[in-house]
């Protein structure tokens, strides 16, 4: 039951970041969007395998990969705003 | 199937809508697209490891979270190199 909310929660994050990107038009607006899929959405469909594996090998490869999501995400989501920044008049 | 093979079927389907504005905006408008391509990949690739329930697969987006970041970098790179 919490696995399959936290599934769809997630996904559901994950589709509306995505048509949020289509249907932007500037650059900057896209990556709102953008930047909210690359942690929201990590962090419930994380947390829906968390619960089903607990502390295994394939629950601390979730931890990981949803972390490297999370922290990396926004450092490269900082990195294209300033270059939009720069290039955009 | 089951429900984590579920939601990386649908999941699939949020890469279509990204993969228009990669095709049709400039290219400094379509680098968000890249960024999140590269996040909903290696969700559809956890969620496809848990829902087979094979423990080695979930090296998989653990290397695709890695260099789809390295990626995202050498594009914003590129992008302000050509301004």
């Amino acid at each position: 039951m919490i696995i399959g909310a936290l599934l769809a929660l997630g996904v559901g994050v994950e589709l509306a970041c995505c048509l949020g990107v289509l249907l932007r038009r500037s650059a900057i607006d896209r990556l709102h969007f953008a930047g909210a899929g690359t942690t929201l959405g990590p962090l419930l469909i994380g947390a829906a395998v968390l619960v089903e594996e607990s502390v295994s090998s394939a629950g601390v490869n979730t931890i990981l990969v949803v972390a490297l999501l999370v922290v990396l995400g926004p450092v490269v989501t900082i990195a294209t705003a300033r270059l939009i920044r720069e290039l955009e008049p | 199937m089951n429900a984590y093979l579920w939601a990386a079927t649908v999941l699939l389907l949020g890469l279509v809508p990204l993969l228009v504005v990669c095709v049709r905006a400039p290219p400094l408008d379509a680098l968000p697209a890249v960024e999140l391509a590269g996040s909903v990949t290696a969700l559809v690739l956890l969620l496809l490891a848990e829902g087979f329930q094979r423990s080695v697969y979930f090296v998989v987006p653990l290397a695709l979270a890695v260099m789809s970041f390295v990626g995202a970098f050498v594009y914003v790179r590129l992008l302000a190199r050509l301004r």
